[in-house]
Formats: structure tokens, sequence, C-alpha cells
């Protein structure tokens, strides 16, 4: 399972090196989402990955739960780059004399 | 005195009231003036009281001990002294510019960095921890690129500010580097405790790098050439800059450490070579200026190149001299400045042949220039006498070659001196001039001369109450006093002499056929120097031009190839710990996605067309927010299915409009792309399996899970990091989203009044499905905010789902929807949200709490806090801010 996410997160940033390589704006702006989904997925991954053992505490022993640390990290991750990627959106739309 | 801390802050705190009385320190300058200068002279008087003597005063307060940092200050007679100097001097030199600079916008700013300039000042010579003494010594270069770059409308004050800066800067790095080394060898960066140190353990490195500093800051050959280039700053500057402060700080930091390192083999002959080359390169320069400043100078520089000698000699007689030198110098050379800038005002020329009999014209500075000259040319009554004799005394004593070289020498200098005052005295009817100075500018100029003058009047007294002491604090006999007649010695007949072969001197410089400063003349090092810069900048664009072609696409490329060839060596393949792939059953499921994923990554990557890309990047999204929900991460999965759907909605606006104004760009080749990004994601993906192996302790995460039910009421651990534990981080977050929702604001505000495009019809089936969406949307989203705490939603999730709502009832076309109700209601949202986020987090401090801490009301089973307050405020500002996108990028996809 380690080596699949492994390999997943290689080729989300494989596939965003690529278009980031491309030159125009919007070549950027497609890039650096692929690169964002790989990097949420590094972070999660390295708080260690777990089936069936969300964060939730209803009397499952603490040691068995997920780390919810790099969780909470993603999390702001995800809403962050929405805004980052909003702002470059507008960038690229922005009339220019 | 009690502590020496009020002192060192007392004209920063000048500096500070100035810059907060800006217009009124301008309209009533003779006033500021007065009250400024009436504050250094207290403080030079307070000091002065306190100079016996007793040894040195410690002050300390721990600053970062663990790295040998402190601020600590450290009182010697010495410093005390030379903290009077640089006081009293302060004082002359603010009242002479609220006289110069009078009701002039540029008054307030020189105030302000002159004040800031005599506490870093004061902090050089307090400083008892080596590196508070580097910070004060980087701040007077600082401050003096800008006093000397004062008129920076000129492009020669720039350059020569820069050089000066780039010069001392590059020896403050030296100085760093020999402090560093001088606390490993000794482990300790107390000047005191290294003063009473052994020689021996001291490595010659540590004492070369400090020398170079030193002399960097107090222009020593071959870094001589900055001083005379720095009098472009106004004449306040260059008084203070040439008397008690800057060029000081080197000489300064020489004096206290002789005792110590002369007894090194290298510090001698280094000092007394530099110091009799100094002294020589400054005498060719200045007889051959015509400028009166620029010969003013240049015995800066010669009177520099002494005091290097006598700290290189560093025997007890040498730093008697050193103590009086310093003193004498800094009494006439402040005034000899000022004057110089009395006689340009009245006269408008700095120039010595046409300043013939200008002395005669103005009694108050024709008086202070004689007095101040016969000092400087080391005449019988004057303090200047006792410096030349104790300079000559000391280097006969310790070597009759050396007090030779410094007798020749010391005749140029003598002749520069006849050069200045001999025009300035001489009968010459045709200059004249009616008007007064203003007497500010007079008095500035009087009372150092004054002092001088005071000083040998009595000095019995000054000798036994200031300078002896002072002395004394640098190794010199206790006992020992100043006196003028000491019999006939050999210095005082190689005084004589000196005087004797510098009229000579005088005679051949003042002849009409001495060849006069040529147009090109430049100094050697000068020019080297400009040579060296230049140089590097051809360098650095030569090798930005390898680099960067101007396009970000290669720049990109060199970037990322840089830090990936980087980790590759730190991914380190020899040493691989095996992992333990565990293929456990479900993770089938898991396989029949990859390829998917792979497929979707890959269009998205290569495509042009705005639908596959959509779909593709929408598809990426989909299956990352399943990866998310396979790993136990419920919060996470929520969120991505909300953002990605809101990407999409903004993507479609976007690329609609980039269509429309298609941009070629020249990209790099394929097949190069193609290597590149294989060869990143390989790399990657090597990195994470070996981060794998390691084994993780998890402290932080153990604490959340296991405080998250007991101190803040919430089953949902993720959520409470994010509104509880980590809510710092969450307000900053909060406050990013507010500046990218103004960011638009302000990047498409002009386009925001177009009118939108033609309305095309939405489909009806949409338009009454989305009314009945809505409606149900409501309550789910009150229930996701709810539950958040306790189970998978919350603040985010909630605000996304509501702005998901909002974007289907753009789509479909609602009246109520209008742009001006859009950004209304974004706007107050916003403002909202982020004002119940911070009450939430201030609230805590009404009680006396700490900023944040959880505040809760408990009734049975429901637990209502402080916490919920803030997830409030936070889904408050997360709407407002994708309201304000879905606003703006809707205008253009209709």
């Amino acid at each position: 399972m380690e080596l699949l996410i492994a390999i997943t997160i290689g080729i989300l940033i494989a596939a965003g090196f690529y278009r980031l390589l491309g030159g125009t704006k919007v070549d950027a702006i497609i890039g650096l989402i692929l690169l964002s989904q790989g990097a949420n997925l590094v972070i999660l991954a390295s708080g260690g990955l777990k089936r069936n053992a969300a964060a939730i505490l209803d009397g499952t022993p603490v040691a068995e739960l997920a780390d919810p640390l790099p969780q909470a990290l993603v999390l702001t991750a995800i809403v962050i780059g929405f805004g980052i990627l909003a702002f470059l959106l507008t960038l690229l739309i922005r009339p220019t004399k | 005195m009690d502590s020496p801390f009020l002192l060192l802050v007392l004209p920063a705190l000048v500096a500070l009231l100035t810059a907060s009385f800006r217009p009124l320190v301008r309209k009533h300058s003779k006033i500021a003036g007065l009250l400024i200068t009436a504050l250094f002279f207290g403080g030079a008087a307070i000091l002065l009281t306190g100079i016996s003597h007793e040894a040195e005063a410690l002050f300390s307060i721990p600053w970062a001990p663990a790295l040998g940092v402190d601020f600590a200050l450290r009182l010697t007679p010495f410093s005390a002294w030379f903290g009077v100097l640089v006081l009293f001097l302060g004082g002359c030199v603010n009242l002479y510019a609220c006289a110069y600079f009078n009701g002039d916008a540029r008054l307030p700013p020189l105030l302000i960095l002159l004040g800031l300039f005599a506490s870093a000042m004061l902090g050089v010579i307090w400083s008892d921890n080596l590196y508070l003494l580097f910070l004060f010594w980087e701040a007077t270069s600082l401050l003096s690129f800008l006093l000397v770059g004062f008129h920076n409308d000129q492009e020669v004050s720039r350059k020569n500010a820069s050089q000066a800066f780039l010069i001392t800067m590059a020896g403050g790095a030296a100085l760093l580097v020999g402090f560093v080394l001088l606390h490993q060898d000794l482990g300790t960066a107390s000047l005191s405790q290294i003063l009473a140190s052994d020689i021996d353990s001291i490595g010659t490195a540590a004492i070369v790098l400090i020398m170079l500093g030193a002399m960097t800051k107090s222009a020593q050959w071959p870094f001589h050439f900055w001083l005379p280039n720095a009098m472009v700053g106004p004449t306040p500057v260059s008084a203070y800059l040439h008397s008690a402060t800057m060029v000081k700080a080197g000489v300064f930091l020489l004096g206290t450490l002789a005792p110590l390192f002369s007894q090194h083999p290298l510090w001698t002959p280094a000092l007394a070579t530099a110091g009799i080359m100094t002294v020589g390169t400054s005498v060719l320069r200045g007889a051959r200026e015509t400028d009166l400043k620029a010969v003013l100078a240049c015995t800066t520089l010669a009177a520099l190149g002494f005091l290097t000698i006598l700290a290189g000699v560093g025997t007890p007689g040498a730093m008697l001299g050193f103590v009086i030198f310093l003193t004498a110098h800094a009494l006439y050379k402040a005034p000899l400045f000022l004057a110089a800038g009395n006689l340009e005002k009245r006269f408008g020329t700095r120039d010595l042949t046409k300043l013939r009999g200008a002395a005669r014209q103005l009694p108050v500075t024709g008086i202070v220039v004689v007095v101040s000259a016969l000092s400087l040319i080391g005449l019988a009554p004057m303090p200047g006498f006792l410096s030349k004799e104790y300079l000559l005394k000391a280097t006969w004593s310790y070597s009759p070659i050396l007090a030779i070289a410094v007798a020749l020498s010391a005749a140029g200098v003598l002749a520069l001196g006849f050069r200045v005052i001999i025009p300035l005295l001489s009968k010459n009817d045709e200059l004249s001039t009616s008007k007064l100075l203003p007497r500010g500018m007079s008095a500035a100029t009087l009372i150092p001369a004054l002092a001088a003058l005071g000083l040998v009047a009595a000095l019995p007294m000054s000798s036994h109450e200031f300078l002896g002491p002072a002395a004394s604090a640098l190794g010199a006999d206790p006992a020992a006093s100043y006196k003028f007649w000491y019999g006939f010695t050999p210095a005082l007949g190689l005084g004589m002499g000196a005087l004797a072969l510098s009229l000579v001197v005088t005679r051949v410089m003042m002849r009409p056929t001495f060849p006069p400063l040529p147009e090109a003349f430049r100094p050697y090092f000068d020019r080297l120097f400009d040579h060296l810069i230049a140089t590097l900048k051809r360098i650095a664009d030569d090798v930005g031009k390898l680099l960067e072609k101007g396009q970000i696409t290669s720049h990109l490329a060199v970037m990322l190839g840089f830090t990936g060839t980087l980790s590759f060596f730190a991914l380190d393949l020899n040493e691989w710990d095996s992992l333990a792939l565990t293929w456990d059953g479900p993770s089938l499921i898991f396989i029949g996605l990859l390829p998917l994923l792979v497929i979707a990554s890959v269009v998205a990557s290569r495509t042009d067309k705005t639908l596959s890309l959509l779909v593709s990047l929408g598809f990426v999204g989909l299956l990352i927010a399943l990866i998310f929900l396979w790993f136990s991460a419920p919060d996470l999965a929520l969120t991505q299915l909300m953002a990605e759907t809101l990407i999409l909605f903004l993507l479609v606006g976007a690329l609609a409009q980039a269509k429309r104004s298609k941009q070629v760009e020249k990209s790099n080749p394929a097949p190069f792309r193609l290597i590149f990004s294989i060869f990143a994601g390989v790399l990657v993906t090597l990195l994470i399996l070996k981060s794998m192996t390691l084994e993780w302790d998890r402290p932080v995460s153990d604490y959340f899970l296991k405080e998250s039910k007991q101190s803040a009421f919430g089953a949902n651990v993720v959520n409470v990091i994010l509104v509880d534990f980590r809510a710092l981080d969450t307000l900053g977050e909060i406050i990013v989203l507010a500046i990218a929702a103004m960011g638009a604001n302000a990047a498409l505000g002009a386009a925001r009044k177009r009118a939108p495009l033609p309305d095309a019809e939405p489909s009806s089936l949409l338009a009454t499905g989305a009314r009945l969406v809505a409606l149900f949307l409501i309550p789910t989203i009150l229930w996701i905010f709810w539950r958040g705490h306790n189970a998978p939603g919350g603040g985010f999730i909630a605000a996304l789902v509501a702005a998901g709502g909002f974007g289907l009832g753009l789509l479909s076309s609602w009246n109520r929807l209008t742009p001006p109700f859009m950004r209304k209601c974004s706007h107050w949202l916003l403002i909202a949200g982020l004002s119940i986020a911070l009450f939430s987090a201030l609230v805590p401090l009404a009680v006396g709490e700490t900023f944040f801490v959880g505040l809760w009301l408990h009734l049975d089973s429901l637990h209502l806090g402080t916490p919920l307050l803030f997830d409030l405020g936070v889904f408050l500002t997360v709407l407002a801010f994708c309201l304000n996108y879905l606003r703006h990028f809707h205008l253009r996809s209709l």
C-alpha cells in the first residue's frame, strides 16, 4: 500500500512538472494544481497510513487511531491552496493594458 | 552612575522624539537644536562625573546566554571618557545642524540619523559582549552610509556612500569571523574576560581578521580611500564622522585590544606599517587637494594613522599617547570641519585658493580656525602639542627608527595644517561679506574649541580626573599624568625637527609651480576598487544570463533541477532500510483506482482543450478525495470534494476568458519536459518510500488525541486541532484568505464595473431543481457545521458547501444574486467572520486567561464554548472569500 501511494504521488508530481514547464500561464496554474494535490498526499502519508481509524474518539485505543496532525495540516493546505489558485486565476484573467 | 543603558538610548530617544514631532522640529529648528544639545550635554556631564580611578563596571542583561550573547555593557574610565566625547561633540553637531538646515525639510531626517548614529557609536564603545559590539558596529556602518549619502539626489553622494558602505561592511564581515574565532579560542565572548586571558591561546587568524575589520573602519591603508570620498555628506555629518565617531570605532577597538594583542608578534609590525603608509598617502594626497574639506579629511587620515601606530606599539607609554591624541584630535577636527562649513555657507566655496583671507571676515570662525589649526600643527599651549610629544615619546622608547619615520611623516601633516591656515589668514581685500553667520553655527563651532582650551588650561585637574584614568584603563601607568614640559628629550628634539621640516615642506607646497591636482587624478586603490566592483557586476551578469534567459520555463527548469539534484544526493541510496511492503486485501480497490488516476493525470498534463482539462482535473481531485477517505481522513475527503467543485467553477470562468486572449510563449522542448518530469516523479517516489521506513514518534499528536475530549470537549480531533489547539494558525489562515479576497478586488476592480456579458438562458430544469436543492442545503449546512466538533464536518466544510449552493444559484441565474448583492454579501461576511474569530480569541483575556484559551459553558451534555464561536468566524470568512471569487468569475463565465 505504501508503494502504491508513493507511486501515485510520483505520478502527480511528474504530471505537475510536465505541465509547469509548458510555458503558458495556464500551464503554470494547472501544473501547480497537480503539484499541490501531490504535496497534500505527501503530508498525509508522512503521518502513516491507516485504514478504518479516523481520528474520532469513540472508545478505540488512541494508539490505533490515525495521526490527526497531518490531517489538520492538509485540511488547511487544501483551503489555502484553493485560495492561492483563485488568486492566480484572477491574475490570469486580469485585463492587461 | 547606576546604569549606562539610559545614556546609551538617550540619543536614540532624541531621534524617536524628532521623528514623532517632525513638523514642530522643522518649524522651531532653533529651539529644537537647543533642547537636543542640552540633552546631549547633560548626558556627557553625567558621564563625566562617573569617571574615576575605579576599574571597570559591568552591566549585563541576559539575551541568548546559550549562544554566549548577552546585552552586556562595560564601562571603563576610557570608554566613559570616549562616551563623553561622543555625546559632547554630538550635542555640538546637532546644534550646528539645526542652524545649518534651519527650517529645512531635510533637518528632521538628519537629526534622526545623527541621534541613532550617536547611540550606535556609544554601543560600540560600551559593549562588553563581542556580538553586541558587532551589531552596533554594523549599525554605525549602515547609518554612516545613510549620513554620507544624505544628499541622495546627487550621483556622487550615492556612489561614495556605497563605496564607504561596501568597504566597512566587508571589514565588518571579517570582524565577525574574527570575533567568532576569538570566542572559540577563549571560550568566552566577554571583552573583559578576553582582555584578562593569555595571548598564547589566541589564534593568529582571529587577530588578523579583527585587525582587518578595524583597519577598514578606520580607513587605514590600503582601505584609506573611502574616507576622503565620504566628505560628500553634509558638514555636520563630516564633522561628527571624522572627530568622535565612525572612523574612531576602529582605532577604539585596536586601542582596547592593544594591551593584550600587542604581545602577538604580528600586531605591531602590521599596524605600524599600515599607520605609516596611511600617513604617507594622506600627505601626498592632501598636498594636491585645494578643497578645504578634502585637505581636512586627509589630515584625519593621518591622525588615524598615528593612532593606529600607537595602538600597534601598545606599550603603557603608547596608550598614554593614544588617549591624549584621540581627545586632542576630536576636539580640533570637529571645529575645523564646522568652520569649513561656515566658510562655505558665507562665501559659497570650499576652494582654498578662493578663500584667501576668509577667516579674517568672520571673527568667531577665524579664532576657531586659528586655535584648532594650531592644535593640529601641534604648537605649545594646545592639546595637539601634547599628543605630538607623547606620540614621539612612545615611539622613540619603542624603536627610534619608528620614531624618526613618524616624525618625518608628521612634518608632512603639519605642512598640511599650515596649508589650511596660511591662505585663510592672509590679507585679501577683494573678499568681503557683510552677513553674519547664524548664532547657532558660530556657537557650535566655538564650543569644542573652547573645550580644548579648557582642557589644557586645567591640565593638572583634567589629567588627574579624566585623561589619566582613561589611559590607565588601557594599561598605562596609573601614576602617570600629562605635562607640557619634560625637559630636553629626544621626543622634543624630533618634534622641533618635524616643525622645522614642515616649514620647508609648506614653502614647497605653497609655491605656485607645485603641480595641482589633475582632473583625472584618482588614487590607485580607488580605481582598483571601482574595477573590482565592475568586474563583480559583470560576473554576476554573466552567471545570471547563463541561468536566466528571460523565460520563466527555463528559469523554473534550472531551479527545480538544482533542487532535485541536491535531494538526489540527500537520498543516499546506499543506505536503504528494508521497507515492509504490506499488501493487505482491501487495497485491491486502490489498485483498481490507480490506472484511472494515471490516465487522468496524463490527460491533465497534456491536453489543450478546456473541456478535457476540466474533466481530467476534476477526476484527479475526486480520486484524491477517495484516497483521503480510504486512509481514515473523512474531513479531508469532504473538504477536497467541495474545494474541487468550486475550483471547477472558477476554472470554467477563467479558462473561457484566457482562451480569448491566447498568448504564445516559448515552451521547453517536449522530450526535455518528459525526461525532467519523469526524473522528478521517480525522485519524489523514492524520497517518500525512504521516509516511510523511518519510525515516527508522535508526542504532539498523542497529546492532542488524549486531551481532545477532556479539555476541548470534541471527539473529532482534526476539527479540535483546527479551532482549539492550533487556532492561532487557523486565524492566520483565514486572514490570508481575507487578503486573497481583497487582492481579487484590487486586480479585477476595474473590470467589475463592466456590464455582464449577454445572458445565456439557463436550463429550466436546473432553475427549478436548484431551488429544491438549496432548500435542503440550508439545514445540511447547519448540521455539518454543528456536528464538526464531534464528527466529520466543521466550519471549513460547511462554508464550502454553502458556497457551492451559491454557485448553483448563480448558474441558474437567480434574480436575487445580482453582482452588487454578492459584493455586499461577501464584504459584510468578511468583516463579520474576522471580527467573530478575533473576538473569540480575545474574550479569554477579559477573564484573565491567555489568548485563545477556550471558555466553556456546560449544559448537561451540551458544551458551548469560544472555539465554536471561532469556528463560526472561520465559516463566515471562508464563505465570504468564496462568494467574492464566485462573483468575479461568474461575470465572465456567463
